[in-house]
């Protein structure tokens, strides 16, 4: 019997025994994040925990676990902990290397730390090297993606969701145009599951909704609206106008507007008036028709899908992609040599 | 077929509750028959079990993969796989006791949250989907009984049977190896389908990130039992924390804390 328990030289804090330490300190830590709600607005944690302990929260990082300084610390340690494990595993190895059971073994371990070390690596690079945008475009207009740095744009020829027979959504497709400098140069669709993948970039579908657009007359004042359904236009006298958009609508059992189905078989929005956040008055209106406010008159021209577009940049993910590929393999061959040799289950 | 379905998966669930009183009864009497009858009815549960999913599959026209109530009736079967290779291929019935009590647990919650199968929503569409949860089923069923193995050598702490508990400590470290094998390989597809259709390989989801909890403590045993030669009721205790870990990512995550997994 062999042991595999590499010679710890230099610096003692690379040594197992801090890293075991390191190990069992991110474990905590990732707990404790998935216990504290993440992200919050400070206030929120202020209301919820009172202002000392959301204070103490707020300033210890605990709100913002994973991209707390601590917490990236701890990353690199392990990064910098691994590397020298993989290093010492790399001079283990013998000289001359002969290929034999044994040391395919170690060869696997070797493989499943370098792979381990590359996710860490970018995963710890991640939030400094990756970009992302969200678009929200209609049916038949085009982002702009150039304007936020990329190389094309993408023009929404269509957006279709195709339906299980139960009525339940199936697949959410965009079809699209990619422009370069005005120009297409080619045609995609983009669905869950299915990104476009272009240029090193990759567009995913994200979300969708409906687009509401129309006028309130006040006297001579016209203001024109092409909002999302669930969005307010704020009206000249400081009130707003919240719309609610139903392709097929209905009262649900509990009397509130609803939708029987995707299809716009009974479309109708639901308007909300309201001053200093209170409802003043509220109703339903179809399209083309107008529906008398009060001192004004509310005009629904038309609705039309808009897709929810997730734009993003990862360089990183190549050498992402290649640890797990390492660390799959890797481990699939140290075990695969060592748990199937018969009897002892010691090391090789 | 949803009747046929249930009376299946309801046979299963009686058959390993009274396997599990066998076991309860071989714990007491340790008469070899008793110990085999035990084992014979952990197998004829989960072949009622592996039926049961079948006729759910055949009538949804894809795997059962898509759902609590599924993944639960899964992760017992693979518990069962394994408690009875383990009983076996191990000469371990001790392990069968434990294994079935997890087993009951999870198939009895089952059968509260069970529901017709509905088709598959856009993002779990993704053939990354089968291989997510084949290894996720193995590495529960090989996590669990390195805790059931944990346990009994917990229980034993005489030293006339010292020989015994290290044939449980060589068993716990390679189910645990197996299982981490396995987990690395969940959490590795989990993150290319993640990255397919959420856009982000890594998003600190809360089942996410339990899933990479349980790995740390795993990967903490196996580090500390190869390399600092940790053994016997530290490294025991350690392997039943693991499993604490493995049932909350299964059960409390999606009970208690909400995230992008829709189980």
């Amino acid at each position: 019997m062999v042991s595999i328990r590499p010679r710890v030289r230099g610096n003692p804090l690379l040594s197992v025994k801090v890293f075991l330490g390191v190990v069992a300190f991110l474990a905590a830590a990732c707990g404790v994040g998935t216990v504290i709600p993440q992200g919050e607005a400070p206030v929120t944690y202020l209301e919820h925990y009172g202002t000392i302990t959301g204070l103490l929260l707020i300033r210890s990082g605990l709100t913002d676990v994973y991209h707390a300084w601590w917490f990236v610390a701890a990353e690199g340690w392990l990064v910098l902990s691994t590397a020298a494990c993989t290093w010492r595993r790399v001079r283990a190895l013998p000289q001359p290397y002969r290929l034999d059971r044994r040391n395919a073994a170690r060869t696997g371990l070797v493989l499943a730390h370098l792979g381990v070390l590359l996710i860490l690596v970018t995963l710890t690079l991640r939030p400094y090297t990756h970009r992302e945008a969200y678009v929200a475009v209609a049916e038949g207009a085009v982002a702009n993606l150039s304007r936020l740095g990329y190389a094309f744009d993408l023009h929404v020829r269509r957006f279709t969701i195709d339906l299980y027979p139960d009525g339940t959504p199936r697949r959410y497709v965009s079809s699209v145009e990619v422009r370069e400098n005005g120009r297409i140069v080619r045609r995609a669709q983009i669905a869950v599951n299915h990104p476009l993948r272009h240029r090193g970039v990759k567009v995913y579908q994200f979300d969708w909704g409906w687009l509401v657009q129309g006028t309130v007359r006040r006297g001579r004042a016209v203001r024109s609206f092409d909002l999302r359904s669930g969005d307010a236009v704020s009206l000249q006298d400081g009130t707003t106008l919240r719309l609610h958009f139903y392709p097929d609508f209905t009262l649900d059992a509990a009397g509130m507007p609803a939708t029987r189905s995707l299809a716009p078989r009974r479309p109708r929005v639901f308007y909300v008036l309201e001053g200093n956040g209170r409802p003043l008055t509220m109703g339903l209106a179809a399209p083309g028709e107008g529906v008398s406010l009060p001192d004004g008159l509310l005009v629904i021209d038309g609705y039309r899908y808009f897709t929810g577009l997730e734009v993003k940049r990862e360089p990183t993910l190549p050498a992402t992609f290649a640890g797990f590929v390492l660390a799959a393999a890797g481990l699939g061959l140290y075990y695969g040599l060592h748990l199937t040799r018969p009897g002892t289950g010691r090391e090789a | 077929m949803y009747d046929l379905e249930q009376n299946l998966l309801a046979a299963a669930l009686g058959v390993y509750a009274f396997a599990l009183v066998v076991a309860l009864v071989y714990l007491w009497t340790r008469g070899t028959r008793t110990a085999r009858a035990a084992v014979v009815l952990c197998g004829l549960g989960a072949a009622l079990q592996l039926a049961g999913l079948a006729a759910r599959s055949a009538a949804a026209g894809r795997w059962p993969f898509a759902s609590l109530y599924e993944f639960l009736l899964l992760a017992a079967l693979g518990i069962a796989a394994f408690a009875v290779l383990a009983a076996t291929r191990y000469r371990m019935p001790d392990l069968i006791p434990f294994a079935l009590l997890v087993v009951v647990g999870l198939a009895g919650y089952a059968s509260v949250i069970a529901r017709p199968a509905e088709p598959l929503v856009p993002a779990l569409q993704s053939y990354w989907l089968q291989f997510h949860v084949a290894t996720a089923i193995l590495a529960y069923g090989a996590f669990t009984v390195a805790a059931a193995a944990a346990v009994l050598r917990l229980a034993r702490s005489g030293r006339a049977e010292e020989e015994a508990a290290q044939r449980l400590d060589r068993l716990t470290y390679r189910l645990i190896a197996f299982g981490f094998a396995l987990l690395t390989l969940v959490i590795i597809t989990g993150a290319v389908w993640a990255e397919e259709a959420w856009g982000a390989w890594w998003s600190w989801d809360p089942k996410e990130t339990w899933a990479l909890i349980t790995w740390l403590i795993y990967a903490f045993y196996l580090h500390a039992c190869r390399v600092r030669g940790w053994h016997g009721r530290g490294a025991a205790w350690l392997a039943v924390g693991g499993f604490v870990a493995v049932l909350f990512t299964l059960l409390g995550v999606t009970c208690l804390l909400p995230g992008l997994h829709s189980y």
